[in-house]
């Protein structure tokens, strides 16, 4: 039986939806692996938080290496707010590094219940990679975007940032901010698309034997990695280009 | 006799050699390591899987549906890092 390669997430049972003052809440397969990984990546750090020495033990050290991973993205490109942003860019990277590789992990994705659509059984996962649900994805490009902005209003005020993204060309400055709204579909669609396609490519290839579908997971590790990467380093050159301009004013 | 020879190296060494233990030693580390990674996988993906079945049974069963669920899937995970935890101190002893 096929696995269900739907575009949005689907709820992870018939009456898990409720009525909510904001609309209406659906427990989907998408959330459950997202309250997943955050706990995985809340808890430990809490725990090494706790017990954090100049001699690491093993935690300590995945932990340290981890954020200087990122600190070496990041490095001089964001300046005197560097180490303010810092904190928020390490986030963005670890938390989509691992909701990508979560979805890696054996059986996600594959068990879950059967539904008839359009004549054919089908599986609809209990647990679906967090990345590859677009509301994620968007919900982190609109975080970056506020960043973004955010950054360039405290670097050279509300004015002065108006008319660095107008190019101080008040004509031009709605093709501009078009360009700029644009960040947010460019962000959430490029990790979005890669995470699907991923998931697609990996149900499909493991319907050809287990040799094709390894094949696929490491190159997916890899994606999961450089998506990650792709994301946090737009994020960081956006958000330098938006302090960076402060200099011409 | 079998004889070892690393890219780059002029001469080739037999087993005799005490470098033949060296480079053993320097692929074991690595191997060790990608053994560890692949068992964290296994470990956690199982043991979460499980958690979601068990809970769905038992929803299921009582007509709790999503909440024993959800405690399913967080029981799996702590216990996939607690087995995790166990196995990275049996291996470093």
């Amino acid at each position: 039986m096929l696995p269900d390669f739907s575009i949005k997430a689907e709820p992870i049972c018939h009456g898990c939806e409720w009525e909510t003052p904001l609309g209406l809440f659906r427990l989907t397969n998408s959330m459950v692996i997202m309250f997943v990984v955050m706990i995985a990546l809340i808890v430990p750090a809490l725990l090494v938080r706790r017990n954090v020495g100049m001699v690491p033990g093993a935690a300590q050290n995945l932990m340290e290496f981890l954020l200087e991973a990122v600190e070496g993205l990041v490095g001089s490109a964001l300046g005197r707010f560097s180490q303010q942003l810092y904190p928020l860019i390490a986030s963005f990277f670890i938390l989509i590094l691992f909701s990508n590789w979560f979805s890696l992990l054996p059986l996600v994705g594959m068990v879950g219940y059967v539904e008839v659509h359009d004549g054919h059984e089908v599986v609809i996962p209990y647990l679906r990679p967090a990345t590859a649900d677009i509301n994620l994805t968007l919900a982190l490009a609109i975080g970056a975007f506020l960043v973004i902005h955010s950054t360039g209003i405290r670097s050279h005020g509300l004015i002065g940032h108006i008319k660095s993204v107008a190019q101080n060309s008040p004509l031009l400055f709605p093709i501009f901010l078009v360009i700029e709204l644009f960040v947010i579909v460019s962000l959430s669609f490029r990790l979005f698309g890669n995470l699907f396609a991923g998931e697609v490519l990996l149900g499909l290839a493991n319907w050809q034997g287990w040799i094709v579908g390894a094949i696929f997971l490491v190159l997916e590790l890899l994606f999961g990695l450089i998506q990650a990467i792709v994301f946090t380093m737009l994020t960081v050159s956006f958000t330098s280009v938006s302090i960076g301009s402060e200099e011409h004013h | 006799m079998l004889t070892f020879c690393r890219y780059g190296d002029v001469k080739c060494f037999t087993f005799h050699d005490p470098r033949v233990w060296t480079l053993v030693r320097e692929l074991v580390g690595p191997l060790r390591a990608a053994a560890l990674a692949l068992e964290f996988g296994f470990v956690v993906g199982s043991f979460i899987t499980t958690g979601v079945l068990l809970g769905r049974y038992l929803d299921d069963q009582w007509g709790t549906m999503p909440w024993l669920f959800m405690v399913g899937v967080l029981l799996g995970l702590g216990l996939s890092f607690y087995v995790m935890v166990l196995i990275f101190r049996w291996q470093r002893e």
